[in-house]
């Protein structure tokens, strides 16, 4: 049994059955802070494994430690973990303020912390003014919204939010993506679930794609991609030449595409070997071709994800 | 939205006792309790018969006004019986009570989604249960427990120390009854509350148990020639232990003591366990 490094989620072969179905198998993870991001079809095992970090359901086998905390030490374990499903839960009749202070109050902070805690998390998810109202009368956003104050309104270390982003409008979903950004670059963990892959770029240190209750790939989007060789990469080269570039890099071996943009102002290439690649460009770029850009086309998590479970998702 | 640059640090400041965290739910319970305004008249109402045994006490040892009445001081005998006619009377409408406040408790959490959260650890479901039970608990306290003890303590402060000394035995008794009242009907409360999501059914089924246990059992008994019937019937069980406890000697008890007791205590531990049941699979792991 490996030590847990005191920032680190660690998942140690863990498995989960229900009767004879599976909800995850054999993950093994070692999660370091900032914000990571679970991604995978239904089904894929997301909301089990988040259940499994934060301690609502036992794991059938293996070990988890989050921040040298295991999570069946509740009494220890919610002192630095928050957690947010992607159902509503609300005891019936309260506001938006009662229901974080209701909480707050539960953990046991005094009732002059509790308060200055309180607004302290309603204002970061921006629901002061609707705070006093009673949540039944809450959109589906606000109530997203209540559910992220109430999970951080205790400041843990560590956040687990099922779809959080789930029914927020573009302006509420831009200011909580920034409140997930400032969380991580705090220093905590913010592990969230999502289906809207552009966001998972936009928001994620790294991201956990699952498939069929495993772990197909974990890290950095670059570093994912990168592993992936059996699909070449692909690149776009913004020029001021594209017929000439792609006509040259048709006699490179490791070239197998080259499309020209609609724009005519620069190609999409695949290759098998970037490295080649990129080493082929300076040369032309010494050669009188202008190159105003190179950059991955598919180093984001929809590509990544289209390559690695898109193919399962349509042979299932 | 507020910006505070600052990096994460914890929570370092003082925490409130554990032991007593639960007292939180119990204040947010009572809150939405009172805002039925048919239970807030009902509760008054629970008033009544309290407030008539004290001017009663009053009375009985007012010699001034039952002389211009034509009457002796004392012309109600004050002892452990009228103390149990007390609590028998308050213990039915603390079952009305009950059938009204029980199903609001833990059904709307369990519907609603909220135990889980509940039981995430802020608390365990112990304390869960301890704080939906103090919202009955206290309920009932206020309509059995302390309208007993204070008529106990008026006719003490009226009769002088040679009553009290003599009829302690009252006050252990009341102390006793209600205690066993409201675990009774707490657990009764909770177990419906949480196994029985409709609300109408769930109270009526509190009553049932409760207050119509007496018609059932007189069925069983009738039906059967029996007199086991009454072990189902909860007020007559409560009623047995009461009157050992305030010296009140029962023409003829179907019901031994030992075997009251026995089927109070079961009562209470079936109950419990449904409750348990019903909550420990929202509990977080531990």
């Amino acid at each position: 049994m490996s030590q847990a490094a005191p920032d680190v989620i660690l998942l140690e072969n863990i498995s989960k059955f229900y009767g004879e179905v599976l909800g995850v198998n054999k993950v093994s993870l070692s999660i370091p802070t900032g914000i990571t991001s679970l991604v995978g079809p239904n089904g894929s095992g997301k909301t089990t494994l988040m259940n499994l970090m934060a301690g609502l359901l036992q794991p059938t086998r293996g070990r988890i430690v989050v921040c040298g905390v295991e999570p069946s030490d509740p009494e220890r374990f919610f002192r630095i973990a928050g957690y947010a499903t992607q159902y509503d839960g609300f005891p019936r009749g309260l506001t938006g303020w009662q229901f974080v202070h209701c909480y707050l109050r539960l953990f046991g902070f005094s009732p002059a912390d509790t308060e200055r805690m309180a607004w302290e998390a309603i204002g970061r998810v921006g629901l002061r003014d609707a705070a006093t109202r009673k949540i039944a009368g809450f959109s589906k956003g606000m109530r997203q919204r209540i559910k992220l104050a109430q999970a951080i309104a205790h400041r843990p270390k560590v956040l687990i939010l099922d779809e959080p982003l789930n029914g927020l409008d573009p302006l509420a979903r831009a200011e909580t993506i920034a409140l997930f950004k400032q969380l991580g670059t705090e220093g905590s963990h913010v592990l969230i679930s999502s289906h809207i892959l552009h966001e998972v770029d936009l928001i994620s240190d790294q991201v956990i794609m699952m498939s069929q209750g495993y772990v197909v790939a974990e890290g950095q989007i670059r570093g994912v991609r990168n592993e992936i060789s059996d699909q070449p990469m692909q690149i776009l080269i913004r020029c001021d030449k594209p017929e000439y570039l792609a006509s040259k890099l048709f006699q490179q071996e490791h070239v197998v595409e080259a499309k020209i943009h609609p724009d005519r102002g620069g190609l999409l290439i695949r290759t098998r070997h970037a490295e080649s690649f990129y080493k082929f460009m300076n040369h032309i770029a010494l050669n009188g071709v202008q190159i105003e850009s190179v950059a991955p086309a598919d180093e984001d998590a929809q590509s990544v994800y289209e390559y690695l479970i898109g193919h399962e998702e349509s042979t299932r | 939205m507020a910006v505070y640059k600052r990096s994460y640090r914890a929570y370092n400041g003082p925490l409130t006792d554990p032991l007593w965290r639960f007292m939180v739910l119990q204040r947010y319970a009572l809150k939405g309790v009172f805002r039925s305004r048919m239970l807030l008249i009902g509760y008054i109402a629970c008033f009544f018969f309290p407030v008539m045994a004290l001017c009663l006490l009053y009375l009985n040892q007012n010699a001034g006004i039952l002389a211009q009445i034509n009457s002796k001081p004392n012309f109600v005998k004050v002892d452990g019986n009228f103390f149990l006619v007390f609590l028998q009377v308050q213990g039915i409408l603390a079952g009305l009570v009950t059938a009204f406040v029980g199903p609001s408790l833990v059904a709307p959490d369990l519907t609603n989604g909220a135990l889980p959260l509940y039981l995430s650890r802020p608390i365990s479901r112990t304390e869960y249960i301890a704080g939906k039970g103090m919202v009955l608990g206290s309920l009932i306290a206020s309509i059995t427990l302390i309208p007993a003890l204070l008529l106990f303590s008026v006719q003490s402060s009226l009769v002088g120390y040679a009553w009290f000394s003599e009829n302690l035995f009252v006050a252990n008794g009341i102390l006793w009854i209600s205690l066993l009242l409201m675990t009774l009907l707490i657990l009764l409360g909770l177990a419906m509350s949480a196994w029985v999501r409709w609300r109408i059914v769930a109270g009526a089924l509190v009553l049932g148990v409760f207050v119509a246990g007496k018609g059932f059992a007189a069925v069983i008994n009738a039906a059967m020639r029996t007199e086991t019937g009454d072990y189902l019937d909860l007020q007559h069980l409560l009623g047995t232990i009461g009157g050992n406890l305030l010296h009140h000697v029962a023409e003829d008890e179907p019901v031994p003591l030992y075997a009251a007791w026995i089927a109070i205590l079961a009562f209470c531990g079936i109950l419990l366990m449904l409750i348990n049941r019903k909550l420990k699979v929202c509990e977080a792991a531990g």
